[in-house]
C-alpha cells in the first residue's frame, strides 16, 4: 500500500500538495461556553505538519490535546485563527464539505476502539467505503481483508469485536481508519486501554505505515515512552504549544 | 462518457467506447447494489439489537396492518357478495305485505320464517300490468331443522320461479310433477348436510307431511343452495296458508319503467313494494356506518403503532448517538445518517405489514365466520375477500408509515454533530 505523494481528487478540496503541509494552524483557539463560564480549550496554537511526518503530542489531562485533534480531524471549528487541512480553509466550512474533507484526507483511531458491535471485524473495517466511494462488493472487500491482513488480523475476519483483545480490537480500528486510504491518519490516545506490550505493538504498527508508505500520522499519548518512538514530539499545556 | 483507465470516447456503438461503458456500467451497477445491501444490512443488525422492543413495534404495525385489511376486505368482499345476490335474485321488485320492507327483502334474501302474507289475488293483478316480464308467487316458511340447531327454510314455488332463475339446474332427479304433489327439490347444500338422496322422505310442515326427495339442485352459490323446495299449494296446505303468500317476485320487461310499475303497484291495497337495489343500498349504508366507526377505531390503532415506530426508532437514535458520532468521524454525510435510521424505521415498518398481511391470511377464514356470526345478514360467498392489490396496499401503507414515522428520527439523526453526539451532549 502507498499513500506517499497521493492526491486528493475529484471534489472541490485542493490537496495542498504543493505546500507540502498537511496541516497548517496559525494561532488556533478554542473556546468553550459552559453556562456562564468560558474555557479557553486551545490558546493561539501555531502547527505545521508536513506530508510523511509522524508526530506525537503529549501533555497533561485537559491540556487541549483532543480539542486539537478534534479541529485537525475536522469533527469541530476553531473560535480564532485559521486552520487549514490539505490546503483547505476549514474554520468557515459548511458541514457538507466538512464531511468531504473528513472522507478525503483523514482517517481516526479513537482511544476506545469505536468499533460497531453488531458488526464483524471486516464489515466494521469496510464501514467507511459505505459512506461514499464504495468500490463494490469484491475490491472493497478485498481492500478491508488485505489492511486486516497487514495488521495482523487476517484470522479474524468474521469475529465480533467482543471476541477481541483490546490490542486486537485497536488493530482492527486502525485497519478501518486505513481503509479510505487517508492522507492524514489521526489517533488519539491509541494505546490509553491497552497493555504495554500491546501499546507498543500499536506504536509499531504506526512507524511502520509512517517509514514505509510516508503516511501522516499525529497520534496522541499520555506516554512519554511511547512518544520518544516519534521523530517529532509536541507538548501541550494550559492550551498551548510549549515545545 | 469517459471509459476505465482514463480511456475516452468510443469509436461506435459497436466499438472500443462502447464495450467500456457497458463495463463501466456493470461495475456502478455492482457498486449500487452492494452500497443498498450493506445500508439493509446494517439496518437489519442495527434492529436486531433489541430484538424486544423490535418485535413489540412490528407486532404493532402487524396489527394495526391486519386490522385495516380485514375491514377493507370485509366491506369489499361484502359489496361484491351482496351484488352478486341481488344479481342472483333474478328479480328486481318484490311485492310484500304491508311492514317493514326491508326485513321482508332481507329475510327473502336470507331465507326465513315470514309472518306477513298478501292474498294471491295480487299476484293475478300483477301479472296482468303490462310492464312485468316475469313474476313468481313465493311462499317462504321455516322451522327448526329435524336435526342440529339448524333453521330448514321451506320455500313452496311453482314453474313460474324457474323463469326468474334460467341457471338453476338440477344436478340431478326432476322437478315437481304437481303444485300439490307431496314432492321436495333441495338445494345443494341442504342435499349435502342431511346426506339425503333421491327418494328419500322428509318431514315438511308444521304438521310435519312426508315429502319425497325428487331432485336436488346444482350448486349455485346463493341462498337458493340452503333451501328445501316444495310445490306452492303444498306448502301453503303444509303451513295452514292456504290461498297465501309471503312474497311475488317481479322482474320487469324494461327496467326503465320501474319508477311507473312501482306507482301502479302501490295502489293495491295492504301491499308494499320494495326494489332491490334498495335493499341493497340500504345494507350497505348499513355496513357502511358500522365500517366508518370501526375504521376509526382501525385509524387510532395505526396512529398508536406510527406512534410506537417514531418513539422506537427515537430511542434508538439516542441510544446510538456515539455510535452516530463515530460513523460521521468516519466519513458518513448527514444523508448517509439519514438513509440508515430511515431505512431502519421503514424495514420495521414492512416487516409488521408482512406480519398484517400474514395475519389476515392465516385469520381470514375465522375473521369471515365472526363477521357472520354477529351481523345480521351476511350474503352467499367470500364476505372477507383478500385480493392481490388489497395486501399489496397494505404492505404499502406499512411502508409510508414507516417513511413518515422515521422522518424525524432521521433527520434528528442526521443533524447530529459529532462532536457533541460522542460527548453526550445531544
Amino acid at each position: 500500500m502507498s499513500v506517499s505523494g497521493r492526491t486528493v481528487d475529484g471534489g472541490k478540496i485542493e490537496d495542498g500538495l504543493a505546500g507540502k503541509l498537511i496541516v497548517e494552524a496559525r494561532t488556533v483557539g478554542k473556546t468553550y461556553a459552559r453556562a456562564a463560564e468560558k474555557i479557553e480549550a486551545l490558546r493561539g496554537i501555531d502547527l505545521s505538519v508536513a506530508r510523511g511526518e509522524m508526530t506525537a503530542i503529549t501533555g497533561e489531562s485537559g491540556s487541549g490535546k483532543t480539542t486539537l485533534m478534534n479541529l485537525i480531524a475536522c469533527i469541530d471549528h476553531p473560535t480564532s485563527g485559521s486552520l487549514k487541512i490539505a490546503g483547505q480553509s476549514v474554520e468557515n466550512l459548511p458541514e457538507r464539505s466538512l464531511t468531504d474533507l473528513r472522507r478525503r484526507v483523514v482517517g481516526f483511531v479513537f482511544q476506545e476502539f469505536s468499533l460497531l458491535p453488531s458488526l464483524t471485524v471486516l464489515a466494521n473495517v469496510r464501514l467507511p467505503l459505505m459512506f461514499g466511494g464504495d468500490p463494490g462488493a469484491p475490491a472493497g472487500t478485498a481492500r478491508a481483508a488485505d489492511l486486516l491482513e497487514r495488521v495482523g488480523l487476517g484470522h479474524r475476519l468474521r469475529f465480533h469485536p467482543r471476541e477481541l483483545s483490546g490490542g486486537e480490537a485497536q488493530r482492527a480500528a486502525i485497519a478501518r481508519a486505513l481503509v479510505r486510504r487517508p492522507s492524514l491518519l489521526l489517533a488519539d490516545e491509541p494505546t490509553g486501554n491497552l497493555d504495554a506490550r500491546n501499546a507498543a505493538a500499536i506504536f509499531d504498527l504506526f512507524r511502520e505505515l509512517n517509514e514505509r508508505d510516508h503516511l501522516t500520522i499525529i497520534v496522541v499519548t499520555h506516554s512519554a515512552d511511547l512518544a520518544a518512538r516519534c521523530p517529532r514530539r509536541l507538548h501541550l499545556a494550559d492550551g498551548c504549544v510549549t515545545d | 462518457m469517459k471509459g476505465i483507465g482514463g480511456k475516452v470516447e468510443g469509436i461506435g456503438p459497436n466499438g472500443t467506447g462502447a464495450r467500456f461503458e457497458a463495463q463501466w456500467r456493470r461495475v456502478y451497477d455492482r457498486a449500487v447494489l452492494h452500497t443498498i445491501a450493506s445500508y439493509l444490512g446494517l439496518a437489519l443488525r442495527n434492529l436486531s439489537r433489541n430484538p424486544l422492543r423490535t418485535g413489540l413495534t412490528v407486532t404493532g404495525i402487524g396489527v394495526s396492518v391486519a386490522v385495516f385489511l380485514t375491514i377493507s376486505a370485509f366491506y369489499s368482499g361484502y359489496r361484491a357478495s351482496l351484488d352478486r345476490t341481488v344479481e342472483q335474485m333474478g328479480y328486481e321488485v318484490l311485492v310484500t305485505a304491508k311492514g317493514c320492507p326491508y326485513e321482508a327483502a332481507t329475510l327473502v334474501m336470507k331465507g326465513g320464517n315470514i309472518p306477513m302474507y298478501v292474498d294471491e289475488r295480487v299476484f293475478d293483478q300483477l301479472r296482468a300490468d303490462p310492464d312485468v316480464g316475469a313474476i313468481s308467487r313465493m311462499f317462504m316458511q321455516g322451522t327448526p331443522a329435524a336435526t342440529g340447531s339448524k333453521f330448514q327454510v321451506y320455500l313452496g314455488v311453482d314453474d313460474d320461479y324457474l323463469k326468474l332463475k334460467p341457471w338453476m339446474k338440477l344436478q340431478r332427479g326432476r322437478w315437481f310433477q304437481g303444485d300439490e304433489a307431496a314432492e321436495a327439490v333441495l338445494g345443494y347444500n341442504v342435499a349435502e348436510y342431511l346426506r339425503t338422496d333421491l327418494g328419500a322422505e322428509l318431514a315438511a310442515g308444521q304438521k310435519g307431511q312426508r315429502v319425497h326427495v325428487v331432485g336436488v339442485f346444482d350448486k349455485s352459490g346463493t341462498q337458493d343452495d340452503g333451501l328445501v323446495f316444495l310445490p306452492l299449494a303444498f306448502a301453503q296446505e303444509a303451513f295452514d296458508r292456504k290461498g297465501k303468500l309471503t312474497g311475488i317476485a317481479v322482474k320487469l320487461s324494461h327496467i326503465e319503467r320501474m319508477d311507473s310499475f312501482i306507482e301502479r303497484a302501490f295502489e293495491i291495497p295492504s301491499v308494499q313494494v320494495i326494489t332491490l337495489a334498495q335493499v341493497r343500498g340500504t345494507i350497505l349504508d348499513l355496513v357502511g356506518s358500522a365500517r366508518i366507526f370501526i375504521s376509526a377505531a382501525a385509524l387510532v390503532a395505526i396512529l398508536v403503532a406510527s406512534l410506537g415506530v417514531f418513539n422506537s426508532t427515537m430511542m434508538s437514535v439516542l441510544e446510538r448517538s456515539f455510535e452516530i458520532g463515530v460513523m460521521k468521524v468516519l466519513g458518513a454525510s448527514p444523508g448517509n445518517v439519514f438513509a440508515i435510521v430511515w431505512i431502519e424505521a421503514t424495514l420495521i415498518c414492512f416487516s409488521g405489514g408482512l406480519l398484517g398481511a400474514a395475519l389476515t391470511l392465516v385469520l381470514g377464514r375465522f375473521t369471515e365466520e365472526a363477521v357472520r356470526a354477529v351481523i345480521p345478514y351476511a350474503p352467499p360467498g367470500h364476505i372477507v375477500a383478500l385480493t392481490p392489490p388489497l395486501l399489496a396496499s397494505g404492505l404499502a401503507g406499512a411502508v409510508l408509515i414507516g417513511l413518515l414515522a422515521g422522518f424525524y428520527p432521521a433527520l434528528k439523526a442526521s443533524y447530529l454533530r459529532p462532536i457533541r453526539s460522542m460527548k453526550g451532549t445531544l
